[in-house]
């Protein structure tokens, strides 16, 4: 039997992996941002649980607007992105590093 | 319903005039790009006039209690209408000298001023979220908007990823604190929490989450890191606008949170200020000795002023939190100035931002220095000036609490902080003078600084009174 | 109305000032500036009969809070009452004199909005400082008046002289203003608060060796401003300024504020009989020095300058012997003939084309004979001679100390003499005796414009003493029911005046009780000293020129240490500049620099600088270091939250 405390782990284990993933094995920033989407979807992932088991509908009305939301940053992310491309010509996390200090 | 859309009328003239804005220069192109400006202008002003004209009117809990119009939301709202109004007037210089026609830049303005005016009214988590992700996407674009410059790009990467990963903490703890309370909306939170006598876990768990994202947008230590590179790779004219109104909105919001919601565990939240505030303070105040850059220089001073105001927070009570909103609107006034001069910084109509470059500027442009002199020194808390009473008002509320290690603590930091504002006085009057920077015309920029000098030099004849507004406008949270 | 009579002059300052920036033309500036005052003066002429004559009660005017900080509360108000309303229409008409004066004596100069500018300024200072309601008020109008006259004194900014004036002013009155903040201070920890009111109420919980100490401090403070002995050597410098500056220095504003600052504590200073008795010797002694110092001086402003710290000794001998009455009664008609001495002695310059030296003067009589006559009015008053101006409070404060210390009473006599002596040898010298004028000089009579100023003065010096002398330290047994009408009963009946009543507890007291009944002789003696200083310089200057000399040649060392003003300023530069020199020095070298710096503030920096660049260190740019910090940092709030929060 699956229950509630199932779905909390699942999601806190997405959300960990994701956090893990920004910075373990980092290659290029594509992956950063799939860690990213990786960590949102735990979250809603838990907000789902938490709705459903509480029978209440507003929290996976939340989640509707937190995908939208999320695909709106996934394309400013990738158009900017893009930019940084254009003008680094890379886009390994060590090239992203001319800003410090 | 239509009282609902007259409570949230100031949003929606943002939104609208943004997206007829937006119709102009999709028509028109480039060159829509004054008239975008001058319109978006005009929409503020019109903002301001229904701010303004609403300002009096009793508190209410519109669209199903997700959004609160009350003295509060309308004060901070009033305050970021000026202060993306001097961002955009500050703009207008710099894109004309560096030939950039972009009607989208006053348009994704209005439309991250419509989110940050929504991230203080909000009073609900989903209409947190929203608010908080609209300003936050349209920064990102701003960010990066930065013509042609692999440097304004990397900033918009480093800010828009750690953003999303702000943004996910903070849904998680949202996530969490719905399932422990199985709420969203603040009032009720507050009341079920207040009848828990130790919260459980999932409670302490969704609060850590929580505020470690709500850190992130107002750069407190340890979750400032995006701050300097930010602010030093975008565009200076953006840099301006991230300085000044997406910290009234994030502390608006905070403010919120913590004394609605989150109230009942104050217990489990002051702790966590204090290292935060220390952090910052102390980080700031540190790092900052180093910096040659002027914009990373601010950077490391919104970090420092950020921990100062949460003091306030951290005092807590009507009087902790009147005092925390003064010292903000005292730094967001003298940092408008601040970045008011680094915009006239050019030579050769190429942009500088190295302190070094203001070398002597007292002899070439003694006005220029002068302001900047006494926003420094406002900066650096030298009494007779604004910033002192901002520091002095917030110290004396900790003091008050009993909280004095505390308030030394911060006195400390602000010795060595003032260092580095000092050591830019001492450039613009003691060094041997650089190259004069270009002249340019420029009357918004002349009045922008001409309104924070006399600000932060007027402030003198009375402290108490921006103090008295404060009291006012924090009234309705307690 | 109060606040229309003090904040006219600093809009007068702001508009003028900035028009000056952008082309205001002269005569718009004049006409601005002294509008403004005219008008101020008229307002408070009209708060003085209203208040001090009608006998209505006084008020505090609330105009903003100032500073709000735990127990220190201070406002911004206007304190009206008697002892202020006095001040405001004796500041404000003089003020109004050398505004209108300035006109006719600045006229060409290209600095002429700037100065009726600072001029204005000026006299809004002083008018926020006698209506200040606190210390801190008080003091705020106190450094306006320093800052005012730092600008005036060196106008001429050109003049290397002039700046050093400036300099010595502002350093010497900031020695002064130590002394004042320290009694700030002082009493804020003894009362808990600075205002006049709650600070004379709790005096007398407060033992006796602190209010001494008080009072001593605000001595300090006092003999910064009002010039007395120690303090005293910024004063004749001051002359460096135009003109009008001078009058308005020496006569409204700037050295009064020391006198007036005792005056509205004298309700502290009663309490304080010890401190009381320093005042007194101080200003004795300040009345003599100067009085000997001003009688060998060549420079007509000179002469002046030290008339008046002479006559501010005597000020300050009668706060000192409890006279507060008198002294504020000889700084009103004091502000008349030295205003009036010192616009005349301008016209004289004017005339001469800038030069001061009297030895260059002579015989002017004939060629400006207007201001020969109003002169002659102001020299007779600071002589005190019946029945003018300076007679009536000289008088009364040489009846005070009479009865207070006798001592002080027989300098006071002295000093008397050689007041007398001193104005007629001025006066000799300029207007009398042979034509001694530089080659080319054409004197001329001033034009209408400055005379009537002098007019003004010299009626005020007239009448001022007849007025004023029953209502202000008036001793009688109180046979007027109302003062209104009074002034003119006076004249007409004789009716008495109990002058308690018209200070309405402003001061400690009118005069102390014993004046009442001093011999007639003592109230002979002044006139006497008067006339004989009078008839000594006529003796020695007017009938035979070379019976001045000789006395210079038969008391040699005598006369030069009245020449070089009994060494002060050398005696101040061995004593403190070299001395505070050698010590920086040493300090600033091993000691500063070998010890403090080293292991303080720049060991410090040193450290800090360290930290910084290992901060900075942190602040990798590598985008993955800044998302491991942030996810530590939680994981941190998370232990914290859920183990031991």
């Amino acid at each position: 039997m699956v229950t509630q405390p199932h779905f909390l782990f699942l999601a806190s284990a997405l959300f960990a992996v994701g956090a893990f993933g920004l910075f373990w094995r980092r290659h290029n920033v594509i992956v950063l941002l799939m860690c990213l989407e990786l960590m949102l979807l735990a979250a809603n992932l838990a907000f789902v649980t938490f709705a459903a088991y509480a029978g209440d509908l507003a929290g996976q009305v939340f989640v509707m607007f937190t995908l939208t939301v999320a695909a709106a940053e996934a394309a400013i992310a990738l158009a900017i992105l893009l930019l940084f491309f254009r003008g680094r010509g890379s886009i390994a996390v060590e090239s992203l590093s001319s800003l410090r200090g | 319903m239509s009282t609902a859309l007259a409570a949230i009328a100031p949003e929606l003239t943002l939104a609208v005039m943004a997206l007829v804005l937006l119709l102009l220069a999709a028509v028109r192109g480039q060159a829509a790009a004054r008239p975008v400006l001058r319109g978006g202008a005009v929409a503020l002003a019109l903002v301001f006039a229904v701010l303004g004209a609403t300002a009096g009117a009793p508190a209410q809990s519109v669209f199903g209690d997700m959004v609160v119009v009350d003295v509060f939301a309308t004060a901070l709202k009033m305050a970021l209408v000026l202060a993306l109004m001097a961002a955009l007037a500050l703009s207008a210089a710099p894109m004309r000298l560096d030939n950039i026609a972009r009607p989208e830049y006053p348009i994704v303005t209005l439309l991250a001023g419509v989110g940050m005016m929504g991230m203080v009214s909000a009073q609900h988590f989903l209409a947190l979220y929203v608010a908080m992700e609209m300003q936050a996407l349209a920064l990102y674009i701003l960010v990066s908007s930065g013509a042609s410059s692999a440097r304004s790009a990397e900033a918009g990467v480093k800010y828009v990823l750690l953003g999303a990963l702000a943004s996910a903490l903070m849904l998680f703890g949202m996530a969490l604190l719905y399932g422990a309370t199985g709420a969203l909306d603040y009032v009720t939170i507050r009341t079920v929490l207040e009848g828990v006598d130790a919260p459980g876990l999932t409670v302490g768990a969704g609060l850590a989450f929580l505020l470690a994202g709500m850190a992130f947008k107002i750069s407190a230590t340890p979750f400032h890191m995006w701050t300097p590179d930010v602010y030093a790779g975008a565009p200076t004219r953006v840099t301006t606008l991230l300085a000044l109104a997406p910290k009234i909105a994030a502390a608006g919001a905070l403010a919120r949170l913590l004394f609605g919601p989150l109230e009942p565990l104050a217990a489990q939240w002051v702790p966590i200020l204090v290292v935060l505030s220390v952090a910052s303070m102390s980080w700031a105040a540190l790092a900052g000795v180093v910096q040659g850059d002027l914009k990373r220089l601010m950077a490391y001073s919104t970090i420092g002023n950020m921990g100062y105001m949460l003091l306030g927070f951290i005092a807590g009570g009507a009087d902790g939190l009147a005092a925390a909103l003064f010292y903000l609107l005292v730094y967001v006034l003298s940092v408008a100035g601040v970045f008011a001069v680094i915009l006239a910084m050019r030579r050769d109509g190429r942009v500088v931002t190295e302190i070094v470059e203001l070398s002597g500027l007292a002899r070439s442009r003694p006005l220029l220095a002068a302001g900047m002199a006494a926003l420094m020194l406002s900066l650096a808390g030298v009494p007779p000036l604004a910033g002192f009473f901002a520091k002095f008002v917030v110290f004396k509320v900790l003091i008050d609490q009993g909280m004095w290690l505390l308030a030394v603590y911060g006195l400390l930091t602000t010795v060595v902080a003032a260092y580095y504002y000092i050591k830019v006085v001492k450039v613009l009057y003691f060094d041997i003078p650089a190259e004069p920077l270009d002249r340019a015309p420029a009357r918004a920029r002349a009045a922008v600084l001409a309104v924070s000098v006399l600000g932060v030099v007027a402030l003198l004849l009375a402290p108490g009174l921006g103090l008295d507004v404060a009291r006012v406008a924090v009234a309705p949270l307690f | 109305m109060e606040v229309l009579a003090v904040f006219l002059p600093l809009a007068a300052f702001l508009a003028v000032g900035a028009g000056s920036q952008r082309g205001l033309p002269d005569a718009g500036a004049a006409f601005l500036a002294c509008v403004a005052v005219l008008a101020s003066a008229a307002i408070s002429t009209w708060l003085f009969l209203d208040i001090a004559i009608g006998g209505n009660d006084g008020r505090i005017v609330s105009l903003a809070p100032f500073i709000e900080v735990g127990v220190l509360r201070v406002d911004w108000t206007l304190r009206v009452d008697a002892l202020s309303v006095t001040m405001m229409a004796v500041v404000t008409a003089v003020s109004a004199a050398v505004h209108i004066y300035a006109i006719g004596y600045m006229r060409g100069d290209p600095g002429f909005a700037r100065f009726m500018a600072y001029l204005s300024l000026f006299t809004f200072a002083m008018l926020a400082l006698v209506t200040a309601d606190n210390l801190v008020q008080l003091f705020f109008g106190w450094e306006g008046v320093g800052l005012a006259s730092y600008l005036l004194i060196g106008f001429y900014n050109a003049k290397p002289s002039a700046n050093a004036a400036a300099i010595k002013a502002f350093v010497m009155n900031r020695v002064g203003d130590l002394g004042l903040v320290l009694a700030m201070c002082w009493a804020f920890a003894a009362f808990g608060t600075l205002s006049f009111d709650g600070i004379f109420a709790a005096a007398q919980s407060v033992p006796g060796w602190a209010l001494n100490g008080m009072a001593l401090l605000l001595l300090i403070g006092a003999a910064g401003k009002s010039a007395q002995l120690g303090l005293h050597t910024w004063l004749p410098d001051a002359m460096e300024g135009p003109t009008p500056v001078s009058a308005l220095i020496h006569a409204a504003t700037m050295v009064t504020a020391g006198v007036f600052l005792l005056a509205r504590m004298s309700p502290l200073l009663a309490h304080a009989p010890e401190a009381l008795m320093i005042v007194t010797a101080l200003g004795a002694a300040t009345a003599f020095v100067a009085a000997t110092i001003a009688l060998v001086q060549t420079d007509i402003k000179r002469v002046i300058a030290y008339s008046t710290m002479s006559q501010l000794g005597y000020m300050v001998l009668a706060i000192g012997v409890g006279a507060y009455g008198a002294a504020v009664f000889h700084l009103v008609t004091h502000a008349f003939f030295k205003a009036l001495l010192f616009l005349g002695a301008g016209a004289v310059i004017h005339a001469m084309g800038g030069k001061q030296d009297m030895r260059r003067m002579g015989a002017l009589r004939g060629k400006l004979p207007w201001t020969y006559a109003l002169m002659w009015v102001g020299v007779l008053a600071l002589a005190g001679v019946p029945p003018l101006a300076g007679y009536f409070s000289k008088d009364a404060i040489l009846e005070a100390a009479f009865a207070g210390a006798w001592p002080a009473f027989a300098v006071g006599i002295a000093a008397a003499v050689m007041t007398a002596f001193y104005g007629a040898r001025v006066m000799i010298l300029t207007f009398h005796g042979s034509a001694r004028w530089a080659e080319g000089a054409h004197p001329h009579e001033a034009p209408p414009v400055m005379l009537g100023p002098l007019w003004f003065l010299a009626a005020g010096a007239v009448v001022a003493g007849i007025l004023f002398y029953d209502v202000l330290v008036g001793t009688g047994p109180n046979e007027c029911d109302t003062l209104k009408g009074h002034v003119g009963n006076f004249i007409s009946t004789g009716c008495l005046w109990r002058a308690e009543r018209f200070w309405d507890g402003t001061l400690a007291q009118a005069m102390p009780e014993g004046a009442h009944h001093v011999a007639f002789w003592v109230k002979a003696l002044p006139t006497a000293a008067a006339l004989l200083g009078l008839g000594l310089a006529v003796w020695l200057y007017q009938t035979a020129g070379a019976r001045a000399a000789r006395v210079a040649v038969a008391a040699p060392w005598l006369y030069r240490l009245f020449l070089h003003k009994w060494y002060f300023d050398e005696a101040w530069r061995a004593a403190f500049l070299r001395p505070a020199l050698r010590l920086g020095a040493a300090f600033a070298g091993p000691g500063d620099r070998g010890t403090i710096d080293r292991f303080g503030p720049d060991g410090a920096a040193a450290a800090s600088h360290r930290g910084a660049l290992s901060l900075s260190a942190a602040q990798s740019g590598v985008l993955s270091h800044y998302a491991l910090t942030m996810v530590v940092a939680l994981a941190a709030l998370l232990a914290w939250t859920l183990l031991g929060g």
